[in-house]
């Protein structure tokens, strides 16, 4: 009888409830979306942080063999009247370590655009220094590498070994500079990014709570002439409570379930296609939808259940 | 009739409290929403870019060339703040940097002379530029902005020292008391600072060797990959201004050389092609979610106005049973639907005026100010929602009174 | 079965019942007429435990209504009471076997025989499975009155139970009241029908909240 009776209800209120049902769900995909955003972000910076290219230089002991990196071997050479820095490395390698360092040109001698500059010499003109012949391809890198010349080739005996590493302290104490300088930045970042999105999730919440409350009772005076009749046939405060529980409750556990199926679907296109990432799974999300449709459809039903124990039965059948 | 409109309108408030209430404060929580929300991912975006930006990501160099090199001065510094330089209000902080040698503890120790935190007078106005306004670096014995000793010394992290150093530099040894460790995790680290008038009495080097720029830029997209590629030489007028007025650091570089012509500025990529990557996502991010706050906000006012008017029904058909036309039953809707949007938007102001500036103070420490535009809008979202919805209800009215009234 | 004691039921202002005594013995069948708006729903409400009266008691077998709580009176109404509105008060999804199974569900236990017997009583079986919103005036009444004794209250209320019917279902609400008090119920009818009153024992007159078994009392208090 009970099923039956909110079957019924229900049926007769589709037309209130789909328009907040469906408001209920996108509120709760904006709230799922938003914790999932938070705990994604740190997959986003931390790919973004691979830009920074490598964060260890190391420089070799003598007779000290380094099995990782890409090494590199400097020694001063003339080019025509000037004397440069010439590097010897894979440069292909050191290229992929440093998605950051721009390269103009198709040439295979990476001149350092400060060289360049020095020089005047311009992107795929033909080069030969130390013998070696190619053309020229300007790099700019923002690092001492520009005012390097940079030829593809063994290092036979590194002067120093190029790191990307996600752990540099462990080199702290060889004789190697650390560069982290952007860390604090990108803590920092995750932090405030954390915390901001705590907060959209929280008010989306509050939100969203303050909504389903208010929309489950705009028929108020209609649910309360049913109350009515119900207490005048007998019903005890409990059993009005059960039928308005056992209404929303199916509400909320439908609109919780299909909230967080959109949140999950939202935060992915949303990260996927912005950000271009995998969002993070986060349980936090699905507590936060489930508790956030729970707490306000059992808030909602709560204040007709106060409502029905403090009014008298004439009162309630009127409606008003 | 205009009155007794309203006074329809009034009274059913009055009566139906309950389920105008309900409406008033679903229309004013979804506002208040979109407000706030909308104020947050708006400030948000450029605070945690200025929080990225708080190290240097450009450093000015003496342009060099077979022939000779030019001189760079502490006057080039105060250049990037000045009416000279388009992009001065971008220049979050600069330092001149000169280079010496010098022996600490009989160890060889690099020395270089800059502004700690230097108030600098650019066109009437006034700046604290120097090595300690980096936000971004770490700073132990003192906070930033807080007054630091000009005798004093600046310590990288890796310079191992007390409360003094003993310092011989050029020849000549002298005390310096230890003011602020600096933790930068880049090559800093390894550097003793002297403020630059010291060191240039100790060294009687008066040229500057580098400046660091902090620069706020904006995520290059395919114009300003090009001028990155291929230089500016190949753009059409308007893709030149374009690519000038917008702050990519390719940008601002240009503007830099513009404003000071010795120099050569390097863009230190490594920097900022993680700061660009991470604003760029965190954009994006935040443009989805107020697309969704806003989908949000309309459909709660979308749905509150309809279930009211469904809720409704019965009267609005009584009313039609005794003759009103669906024009007076439409103009009834809207008045007190208008009414309802009313007090919400002075609601949702008051409301998300507070949560802006509590949460912009927790997560950011400064208050954010709602925007007046999106004050305006969102004051006009209920009232823009609520036609359209209404329209929509129109149709509702053609329902056969009858089938209403049962 | 009813004893009421200088009941007062006062809406502000306006007091609707004044002082009103009035002793009911089980098994009697009593009518009670008056002008509109004299407190003859008002006077039903209260004898139901539906409302509490300003000052007086109330009582009803052995129950002081107007003394005991929300829960006691929720209790008392569905063990004793069978009351039939003047607005018949169904609930407009269910369908009209639905609605007098929700009384039996409230009371014990559901049971859809019965419950369709009751509708078949007053005349209703092929209707049973219509929403009660899609039901006539007269039909609606007749489910409320089904309504009313299917769970076999010893007292019955019933607010203008003929008003809507035209005279054959007259005749058999009338049967069906009948029927009841020779089982031996107690039977409160307002009506302002006089062929009615002839059935009952008794014939209570109101008029402007004062009440009297012959006559007219006018008052304006
Ligand atoms: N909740 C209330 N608040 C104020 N006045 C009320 C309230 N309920 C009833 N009244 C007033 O009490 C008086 C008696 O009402 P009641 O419904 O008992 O009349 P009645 O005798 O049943 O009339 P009718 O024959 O028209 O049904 C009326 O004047 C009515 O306006
Ligand atoms: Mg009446």
């Amino acid at each position: 009888m009970l099923f039956r009776v909110v079957s019924a209800s229900i049926r007769h209120r589709l037309g209130l409830y789909v328009p907040m049902l469906i408001t209920i769900i996108i509120s709760l995909a904006l709230l799922g979306a938003a914790e999932i955003v938070g705990v994604s972000f740190k997959g986003i910076v931390n790919r973004e942080m691979e830009k920074y290219g490598a964060n260890v230089i190391l420089i070799p002991e003598k007779g000290e063999v380094v099995n990782e990196g890409v090494p590199v071997q400097v020694r001063n050479t003339r080019l025509g009247d000037a004397e440069v820095n010439l590097a010897m490395a894979n440069t292909g390698a050191l290229l992929a370590m440093n998605p950051g360092w721009l390269v103009k040109g198709e040439g295979d001698v990476l001149v350092g655009s400060s060289v360049a500059a020095q020089l005047g010499l311009t992107r795929d003109s033909p080069i030969e220094i130390d013998g070696i012949q190619g053309k020229v391809a300007i790099l700019e890198s923002g690092t001492e590498f520009d005012a390097f010349v940079i030829v593809n080739g063994e290092a036979a005996q590194p002067s120093m070994v190029l790191l990307k590493t996600a752990d540099p302290a462990q080199y702290k104490g060889k004789n190697a500079i650390i560069l982290e300088e952007i860390t604090r930045a990108k803590y920092g970042f995750l932090e405030s990014i954390r915390r901001l999105m705590l907060y959209v999730a929280l008010i989306s919440a509050l939100s969203a709570i303050a909504v389903i409350i208010n929309l489950a009772r705009i028929d108020a005076g209609e649910r309360q002439k049913e109350f009515g009749i119900l207490g005048a046939l007998g019903a005890l405060p409990s059993t009005i409570a059960r039928f308005i529980l056992a209404e929303f409750l199916l509400l909320s556990g439908f609109s919780a379930v299909l909230g967080l199926v959109f949140s999950m679907a939202l935060s992915w296109a949303l990260v996927a296609l912005t950000a271009k990432a995998w969002p993070a799974l986060s349980f936090g999300a699905v507590w936060y939808v489930f508790g956030t449709a729970l707490a306000s459809f059992v808030l909602a039903s709560s204040i007709y259940i106060m409502e029905f124990r403090r009014h008298s039965i004439v009162e309630e059948i009127r409606g008003e | 009739m205009i009155g007794f409109l309203f006074r329809t309108a009034i009274k059913s408030a009055f009566i139906q409290k309950y389920r105008f209430v309900s409406l008033a404060v679903t229309i004013a929580v979804a506002s208040a929403l979109l407000i706030t929300l909308a104020t947050l991912y708006l400030n948000a975006e450029s605070q945690l870019a200025l929080g990225l930006s708080g190290i240097p990501n450009m450093v000015l160099e003496p342009q060099k060339s077979v022939v000779a090199t030019s001189r760079l001065t502490t006057d080039d510094v105060a250049a990037l703040k000045s009416r000279k330089h388009f992009w001065r209000n971008n220049i979050l902080n600069a330092a001149p940097v000169a280079f010496a040698e010098g022996q600490f503890d009989g160890k060889p120790v690099k020395v270089a002379g800059t502004w700690f935190d230097k108030q600098v007078s650019v066109d009437g106005e006034s700046y604290n530029l120097g090595l300690l306004r980096f936000k971004g670096w770490e700073q132990k014995g003192g906070p930033i902005g807080g007054p630091v000793d000009r005798n004093a010394v600046v310590i990288g992290a890796n310079v191992a020292a007390g409360d003094s150093v003993r310092l011989t530099v050029n020849g000549t040894q002298r005390v310096f008391p230890v003011a602020r460790t600096l933790k930068t995790g880049s090559y800093w680290d390894d550097y003793v600072f002297l403020d630059l008038d010291n060191f240039r009495e100790l060294t009687g080097k008066d040229a500057l060797d580098q400046v660091l720029v902090g620069a706020l830029i904006k995520p290059k997209d395919k114009l300003a990959t090009r001028a990155e590629l291929y230089g500016t030489e190949g753009f059409t007028e308007a893709e030149f201004q374009a690519w000038y007025c917008s702050p990519y650091a390719s940008a601002i570089a240009y503007t830099i050389k513009e404003t000071v012509p010795p120099a050569e500025v390097k863009v230190l990529r490594r920097v900022t092609e993680v700061q660009e990557g991470i604003i760029q996502a965190s954009s994006g991010v935040f443009m989805a979610l107020f697309v969704l706050t806003l989908i949000t906000a309309v459909t709660a006012i979308f749905a509150g106005e309809k279930m009211y008017a469904s809720a409704k029904m019965r009267e609005l058909g009584i009313m039609a049973a005794i003759g009103a036309s669906r024009q007076r039953l439409f103009l009834q809707l809207v008045t007190e639907v208008g009414l309802a949007s009313l007090v919400a938007a002075a609601v949702a102001y008051l409301l998300s005026w507070g949560l802006v500036r509590s949460v912009s103070l927790s997560v950011f420490t400064i208050g954010f100010q709602a925007n007046g535009i999106l004050i305006a809008a969102s004051a006009l979202t209920p009232f823009l929602v609520s036609l359209v919805a209404l329209l929509f209800l129109r149709k509702g009215l053609n329902k056969n009174v009858v089938e209403v009234l049962r | 079965m009813i004893e009421l004691n200088q009941v007062v039921k006062q809406y502000g202002t306006l007091v609707v019942l004044n002082s009103v005594s009035l002793s009911v013995s089980p098994g009697e069948w009593v009518s009670i007429m008056g002008p509109s708006g004299s407190g003859k729903t008002t006077l039903l409400n209260l004898i139901a435990g539906l409302d509490t009266p300003t000052s007086g008691q109330i009582w009803v077998k052995d129950t002081e209504v107007s003394a005991i709580g929300h829960e006691a009176r929720a209790r008392f109404r569905r063990e004793t009471i069978g009351i039939v509105f003047q607005q018949f008060h169904l609930i407009p999804y269910l369908t009209a076997v639905e609605n007098v199974m929700l009384a039996q569900y409230l009371h014990s236990l559901p049971d859809r025989d019965e419950a369709m017997a009751a509708l078949k009583l007053v005349g209703l079986d092929e209707r049973a499975n219509h929403l009660a919103s899609r039901l006539s005036g007269g039909e609606q009444q007749r489910v409320a009155i089904a309504r009313a004794i299917i769970n076999d209250p010893p007292l019955l209320l019933a607010d203008e139970p003929t008003g809507n019917l035209d005279a054959e279902n007259e005749q058999i609400v009338l049967d069906i009241f009948r029927r009841l008090h020779d089982e031996g119920k107690t039977i409160v009818i307002v009506t302002h029908n006089a062929e009615v009153t002839e059935l009952g024992d008794r014939t209570i007159r109101i008029h402007h909240g004062k009440t009297s078994e012959v006559g007219v009392v006018t008052e304006k208090v």
